[in-house]
């Protein structure tokens, strides 16, 4: 669990105190905002201020941004792929650019894990659960959680065993050998940690576990610095929202 | 004789085709101290988890506290044994040690004041207290698995069940051990160890059961670890005192001395009465 979420760090920045319910929900609200904007600028400029706010209250951000990298690839990948598609398209005018479908990934992605990175595991449990997330589905999801930390923590096992013994990695994807070890190493990875699963699942059941979790998690009260949190969260995507449809134009005239 | 578990021609078989118990009879005194031997691979982990319900016999029948084992059984089951996995890490799971003591109580349904009540005095029994807020993964093996020990004394089991505590080790949580064991023994549980550690066996256990490829090889007191075929023929090797007792040549004692200790005072008694002599 702790290559999830952040319990490490100490609780001395802002952000880290934040309720996490209301980190959850803002969160969720601003992605459902930014889903309906489709100027680039604005999308960008939410972007900005949201990573600005994470600066200022103290987030890891460079941090955040390595461990995310993976998914923000992916979704570049992907957006590349529609620009290249809108191109060739003989519909000129297609309803959303690749860039504006990259920002809005990349801002769900960075509002989401940052406020899940910022949580306990036991706040982010109790959070689902106090938004009235389903039991089964709260289940579900911290098992999810538990077993990739089974898998993460296979690997390792595994990965330290072979280096034990020799095995120094792979030269380049085409080195037969190496991508061979890999491929077993994968395939072993996943019927040790299915085994291990269900040691873990035995475990909880052997300590009395039927099928939900009681949560001893009694959570501050909210506090002034929650809500002004949450309004600042939805309140800027909604301001751009409302701005691309136009309404402010009175103003500016 | 009342006894805590009553095993009556268990067999099991795993999915996969592997006979992991034959035909296991045994019966298990209430309040005794009983180490279950065997080498890697004999089933003594497969019993084990047919002590509370989380296998069901195939075949014969397992009782527990007089109650029979099957699915409707579970939940008494799981409250009266509590078992503690042989590896840590299967059995620790959450984000901090106070946490994870707490699992068990909770599932319990018990009163949160309650709960914090049997936390706070399973972590004093494994000396752990000062670890309450720290995540188990940055503990050292020995410390985790005494959070796994703590997890399972704060659900207050009749019968204390552990898996190979002695793995990994080190000498002085292994006399910790020791102590919590003797502890919960005097308190009136039924302990029931499963270990490969003939020494420890034979020192702290008071019955004896010893398993062979899914079969009970011999049941009995600890006399059964001085007997040479069995300790053959379960792979195992005598205890240390026993070895010693075993070479010196010409003695013959009516009690083999458990302990070092105990052998010590032997020695010397019979140096004693030597030196009188002359
Ligand atoms: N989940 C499993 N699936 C299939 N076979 C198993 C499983 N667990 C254990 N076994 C097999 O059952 C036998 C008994 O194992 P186990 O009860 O773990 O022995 P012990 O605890 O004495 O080392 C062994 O042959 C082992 O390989
Ligand atoms: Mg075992």
């Amino acid at each position: 669990m702790n290559a999830i979420f952040g319990q490490e760090i100490k609780k001395q920045n802002i952000f880290f105190k934040i309720d996490g319910r209301i980190k959850l929900i803002s969160a969720i609200m601003s992605i459902a905002i930014l889903t309906t904007i489709s100027k680039e600028e604005y999308l960008a400029a939410c972007l900005a201020f949201y990573i600005l706010l994470l600066c200022l209250t103290g987030f890891p951000v460079l941090n955040t941004m390595r461990r995310i990298l993976l998914p923000v690839l992916f979704v570049g990948f992907m957006s590349a792929a529609v620009t290249f598609a809108n191109f060739f398209s003989v519909q000129q005018n297609s309803s959303v650019s690749g860039a504006a479908l990259f920002l809005r990934a990349f801002y769900a992605i960075l509002a989401l894990s940052s406020a899940i990175y910022s949580m306990t595991f036991r706040e982010f449990v109790y959070s689902l659960w106090a938004l009235h997330v389903p039991d089964t589905l709260v289940n579900l999801i911290s098992f999810t959680i538990r077993y990739a930390n089974i898998l993460n923590d296979e690997l390792w096992r595994m990965v330290v065993a072979r280096k034990a013994r020799g095995y120094s990695g792979g030269r380049n994807f085409w080195h037969t050998t190496s991508m061979r070890v890999i491929g077993r190493l994968v395939a072993v990875l996943f019927l040790r940690a299915a085994e291990r699963s269900q040691r873990v699942y035995h475990a909880m059941l052997s300590r009395g576990y039927s099928g939900d979790m009681r949560l001893l998690y009694t959570p501050e009260k909210l506090g002034i610095r929650d809500f002004a949190y949450g309004a600042l969260m939805t309140m800027v995507p909604l301001f751009f929202k409302v701005a691309e449809m136009g309404e402010f134009s009175w103003i500016m005239r | 004789m009342d006894y805590a578990v009553e095993i009556d021609d268990l067999a099991f078989r795993y999915k996969d085709g592997t006979v992991a118990l034959k035909n296991i009879t045994i019966n298990i005194k209430k309040g005794s101290k009983t180490a279950i031997l065997g080498h890697n691979g004999a089933g003594k982990s497969t019993l084990l988890l047919h002590l509370n319900g989380i296998y069901l016999p195939q075949r014969g029948s397992v009782k527990v506290l007089g109650v029979e084992a099957n699915k409707e059984n579970e939940k008494f089951l799981r409250k009266m044994v509590g078992l503690v996995f042989q590896d840590p890490d299967d059995q620790v799971f959450s984000p901090t040690v106070w946490d994870d003591v707490a699992f068990g109580p909770a599932n319990l349904g018990l009163a949160k004041e309650e709960i914090e009540l049997r936390v706070e005095e399973a972590l004093k029994a494994v000396e752990i207290e000062e670890y309450a807020d720290k995540m188990p993964f940055h503990l050292s093996y020995g410390q985790r698995k005494r959070v796994a020990i703590a997890g399972v004394l704060a659900m207050k089991p009749e019968i204390l069940v552990l898996d190979e505590p002695h793995a990994f080790l080190d000498p002085k949580s292994k006399e910790n051990l020791y102590n919590i064991l003797e502890k919960e023994n005097k308190e009136g549980k039924t302990v029931i160890v499963a270990t490969h550690d003939v020494d420890f066996a034979h020192e702290w256990a008071d019955e004896i059961i010893v398993m062979r490829e899914g079969e009970v090889l011999s049941q009995g007191g600890t006399e059964v670890l001085c007997r040479e075929e069995i300790i053959k023929e379960a792979g195992l090797e005598f205890p240390k005192v026993v070895r010693l007792i075993r070479k010196i040549r010409g003695l013959k004692v009516e009690k083999i001395p458990k302990t070092i200790e105990e052998a010590g005072e032997l020695f010397n008694s019979l140096i004693n009465n030597g030196c009188h002599r002359d």
